[in-house]
């Protein structure tokens, strides 16, 4: 089987920073508390929700930031053990939590700061069920953790989770290498920005404008 | 879960296995050859649990009734998806809805029944048995009764949960059984009723289409509809309409998500959305772009008004008789035939409206030796007063985009979506007559993609005789009448003490205007106060009685949208957690231990079957069966266009924007005045005006939004939502703050003589200036002090008898103190 470069197309004229992206990753990865994989950032005001410029000629947008799966990560780079790595056959930046050492250079490294955290305490959980995904891997103390593109729901063949659950319909996903797949039509046909793209990370996810 | 502390050095079974499946795990997503292999090795090494699903229906009064497929292991809740609808379009959820797990596991749920110990308000609580608790309501409630009339027993609901057996509003539920069955006193939320009040005098009821007709749309107009944050969940199909060609126009003083989402933001002074409407009507018609036919087809405009009482001029006026017409199937009397005239200009005299050849739009007459002027110049004599400029002083929208405004209605079909923000003050009643009477000028009803309204659409085909055991009813009251109640002992010239209150499915000391006076003064004359909820919300602190109910997910019920016209069978997914019983199973228990067990003895099934036997579900083939096999059916209101025809429910049959005997929303409430509520009139809010006196000690108008965080109160302890929203706010533009010498993150005291409340500030250029913006649904406890609907003014519009949430005046300042 050929190998597929997952990515995200996400309407930034659709989202509305609603944060139930947020919310159902959270739910669908049993996220522990304090921690989302992620945000909903606004470009405008220097808080969120709030706009740019002066009533009435104002400007605002929202969209949302979660690990951008590069295809050259330069969080993978600096991993010392590997414990990070980008799985070659679907574009997937993964996080081995095994592996794991907790040394956070990935953080560092990563210039999307905030897509990564660190669990510097045993995850605590204010739902005292067992939430989400039965196959979801635990979370565990002294390792890193983000965005894993709900590989375990890839590995059923079901889409990320914060797919199919955004209100607007403004997130997209598929195979950037398929030009038949709907994410790489978007990006085809619409204009689109990047996440700091002078960094040269070469995200995987792509906001359409 | 698991601790898993497997060591990190070496190759122990654990990484082996993982970096076998890291590489089995690609190809099972590439061609899904062992994806189980790949899920076990990723995680725990535990095998997997068996999984089920249920069905059910999230009911919060946000009238989304997202349909969402709930994951139970164990026993457990533990996941949440949309669940398919009939119609795609409405395959939903929100950040609420996927937050229900913190609500079902809030660890500080009601959990059992529980007494007041101590003073009311007090705090100390005493864990009792349902057999204690029920006997106390019993002995309480027929004591009462003895002493002061079966009235003396309120309850006070709105829409916190609504469905047929179980929640309160306006559908058929068990509790309203029980109340009109002992004959106690409804206290009215009378929350967001302004607007429909206005729209049910024009139009008879309410005839929006369904959202997925946008795409038809040629332009878009959101009137004080926040749809990005409050209803978020029709925000897709709005951006759909923009997708297909629609022109997408906000019209609201704040630079709200959807505001920003528009091709055009028409910022507008508050509380004067009507005014443009009028505007808009002034320059359709000095333009000529007014369908003629139209409004004489279909509208009252040729009718004529006498100028001595102003009503209708009819034929019996001219001495013709009456007729007897076909029998009313509602009264089982034949209809009275009385037509009312309009000018014939071919005949040159006054004919019964359908009669006419070419009837007059415009005029005064005699006929019959009485004056009279077509409705349409009665309409003409209030838009003429609002010509653009007029109308910019007062909007402060600039004339030229007035007429813009104004031109384009008339270039295709337009849709007007109404929000609950113009209604919400005093002069709410006229927006909810305007907005249905604008689209008329322009024949905007009845095809695709021309619609008005608030799109809120109620079923209203169940059969209400099922609440209606041995044809007893309640009485009915707004709660704002209550200070007068209690201080005159009456309701008109009745006596009508009220004793014991039941509070279920609303949360009205958070949620209410004016909820000091509400906790300070009306309260304490309630003898015996009962509440049933989920959590400790403001109200349930000042009773002596909490009851712990179910959540939405715990419960099997019937429910039907206020939005996109399904009708639901919605599933337990999980048995109810600690103690709590549903509505129905408490009304049964009480009812048995007060004599009256015999009317409340059928299961929940037999209810819900005789709820839903009506010749409307029969029609429809709506049975509790169907319901239960099919989980989800159309109700009949959507996705047609129930304008199509044009035929509406007023007296006759038309558009009636000339009302001729205008009523108060509810009788026992202050006198109206009647020549105010003929027409779509502007006139300015109650309070939030900056000409009032107090305006100069209060120049801030204070709105309130309802944020996607919370629906209502609903959600205000959800752990997770409160990771995202941490602390209340208030939202204030930057030359309002610095003028005050506030910074952005300030903690800041908003005040006026009402009340006060202590919250964070946020400085934001999209509040206009002379205007704060609250997010809504904090509880008291998650201030430092005060609250916000203390706040809020308690005056209301005869008329409408609403509470005008947002037509209010503050100031704000620094808050020192800790």
């Amino acid at each position: 089987m050929a190998a597929k470069r997952y990515g995200f197309a996400i309407d930034t004229r659709r989202c509305i920073g609603c944060s139930t992206c947020v919310v159902g990753c959270k739910l669908e990865n049993y996220v522990p508390d304090g921690t989302f994989w992620n945000r909903v950032l606004t470009d405008g005001g220097a808080r969120e929700d709030t706009p740019a410029g002066n009533y009435p000629n104002l400007s605002m947008v929202q969209f949302t930031v979660n690990c951008q799966h590069c295809e050259n990560p330069a969080c993978v780079k600096v991993c010392p053990v590997g414990a990070t790595y980008k799985d070659p056959e679907t574009g997937v930046v993964r996080q081995d939590y095994d592996k794991c050492i907790g040394c956070r250079m990935c953080m560092a490294a990563c210039p999307y700061t905030g897509v990564r955290s660190f669990n510097w305490e045993e995850p605590s959980y204010s739902v005292e069920v067992r939430y989400g995904g039965q196959d979801v891997p635990t979370h565990q103390k002294h390792v890193v953790e983000k965005c894993t593109m709900c590989w375990h729901r890839l590995a059923r063949g079901e889409n990320p989770a914060c797919v199919d659950i955004c209100p607007a319909r403004a997130r997209f996903w598929g195979d950037l290498d398929d030009p038949e797949s709907e994410v790489s039509k978007l990006v085809h046909d619409r204009e689109y920005m990047q996440l700091l793209p002078e960094k040269g990370t070469k995200p995987s996810v792509y906001y359409l404008v | 879960m698991t601790d898993e502390k497997s060591s990190r050095r070496g190759l122990t079974r654990r990484s082996f296995l993982k970096s076998t499946a890291a590489a089995a795990g690609a190809v099972a997503v590439a061609g899904a050859a062992s994806p189980t292999l790949t899920a076990l090795a990723e995680g725990d090494t535990e095998t997997s649990t068996a999984e089920h699903t249920a069905k059910c229906c999230c009911r919060c009064n946000c009238f989304g009734s997202c349909y969402i497929e709930v994951t139970v292991r164990d026993g457990k809740a533990v996941n949440l998806r949309p669940a398919a609808m009939k119609d795609e379009h409405y395959n939903r959820v929100c950040l609420r809805g996927l937050s229900h797990l913190t609500r079902i596991y809030d660890p500080d749920r009601v959990k059992y029944p529980m007494k007041r110990v101590g003073e009311r308000g007090g705090g100390e609580w005493e864990c009792i048995g349902w057999d204690e608790a029920i006997q106390l309501m019993a002995d309480r409630f027929t004591e009462i009764r003895e002493q002061y009339g079966n009235q003396a027993i309120a309850f006070w609901t709105a829409l916190g949960n609504s469905a047929i057996l179980n929640g309160g509003g306006g559908t058929p539920n068990f509790m309203t059984r029980f109340f009109n069955y002992i004959q106690g006193t409804d206290i009215n939320a009378s929350v967001d009723m302004a607007g429909s009040v206005g729209q049910t005098r024009v139009l008879g009821g309410n005839y929006s289409s369904g959202l997925s007709d946008l795409v038809n749309s040629h332009t878009i107009i959101c009137w004080g509809y926040n749809a990005t944050e409050s209803t978020m969940h029709t925000w897709h199909l709005i951006a759909d309409g923009m997708d297909a060609g629609a022109k997408l126009i906000v019209i609201d003083p704040t630079y709200t998500k959807i505001a920003a989402k528009a091709d055009q933001w028409i910022p507008i002074r508050p509380g004067t959305d009507t005014a443009l409407a009028l505007s808009l009507m002034q320059v359709l018609y000095s333009e000529g772009l007014h369908d003629r036919d139209f409004l004489l087809k279909y509208t009252c405009a040729p009718f004529l008004v006498k100028d001595d009482d102003g009503l209708y001029l009819r034929m019996s006026d001219l001495g013709v008789e009456p007729s007897e017409g076909p029998v009313n199937a509602q009264t089982g009397k034949p209809t009275v035939v009385d037509p009312i005239v309009v000018w014939d200009e071919t005949t040159g005299g006054g004919v019964a409206a359908d009669e006419a050849a070419s009837p007059a739009l415009e005029g005064a007459y005699e006929v019959g030796g009485l004056s009279c002027h077509t409705a349409f110049s009665l309409l003409r004599e209030e838009f003429d007063q609002y010509p653009p400029d007029v109308a910019e002083s007062i909007t402060e929208v600039p004339a030229d985009v007035i007429v813009e405004l104004a031109e384009r209605l008339a270039e295709g079909p337009v849709a007007h979506l109404l929000g609950y923000g113009s209604q919400a003050y005093g002069n709410g009643v006229h927006i909810g007559m305007v907005m249905a009477t604008l689209p008329a000028m322009t024949g905007n009803y009845g095809y695709p993609g021309a619609q008005e309204g608030a799109h809120w659409k109620f079923f209203s085909g169940f059969n209400n005789k099922a609440t209606q055991p041995e044809g007893k009813m309640r009485t009915t009251i707004s709660h704002f009448f209550l200070s007068d109640l209690f201080k005159t002992g009456k309701l008109g010239d009745k006596d009508f003490p009220l004793k014991a209150l039941w509070v279920f499915s609303t949360n009205p000391l958070a949620g209410s205007p004016g909820t000091k006076v509400l906790t300070e003064e009306i309260w304490p004359n309630f003898d015996f106060v009962v509440v049933s909820d989920l959590v400790m919300t403001d109200t349930a602190k000042q009773a002596d009685l909490v009851l712990p109910v179910p959540h939405f997910f715990e419960q099997e019920d019937v429910h039907t949208s206020g939005e996109h016209g399904f009708i639901f069978w919605t599933e337990k997914a999980i048995d109810p957690l600690y103690e709590a019983k549903t509505d129905s199973q408490i009304v049964r228990l009480l009812a048995e231990k007060m004599g009256m067990g015999d009317q409340f003895s059928m299961t929940d099934d037999e209810y819900m079957q005789e709820a839903l036997d009506s010749q409307v579900c029969k029609n429809l083939g709506i049975t509790l069966e169907a319901l239960k096999e099919q989980g989800c059916m159309y109700d009949g209101t959507n996705p047609s266009i129930p304008a199509k025809g044009l035929k509406f429910k007023t007296g006759s049959g038309r558009i009636e924007f000339y009302c001729e005997k205008p009523a108060p929303r509810m009788k026992n409430g202050l006198p109206i005045d009647v020549e105010r509520e003929r027409l779509p009139r502007f006139f300015p809010p109650i309070e939030a005006w900056s000409e009032n006196e107090l305006a100069r000690k209060y120049p801030i108008i204070l709105n309130s939004e309802r944020p996607r965080f919370r629906v209502h109160t609903q959600w205000f302890a959800s752990s997770w939502l409160r990771q995202l929203e941490p602390d209340p706010i208030v939202k204030m533009n930057p030359e309002d703050a610095e003028a005050r010498g506030l910074k952005d993150d300030d903690w800041v005291e908003v005040y006026n003589d009402r009340g006060h409340v202590v919250v964070k500030l946020v400085v934001s250029s999209a509040i206009r200036k002379g205007m704060a913006v609250y997010p809504k649904g904090w509880q008291a406890y998650q201030h430092k002090a005060g609250s916000w609907s203390e706040l809020l003014s308690r005056e209301y519009d005869p008329a409408g008898i609403n509470g005008n949430f947002m037509d209010n005046l503050c100031e704000i300042r620094l808050w020192e103190e800790e």
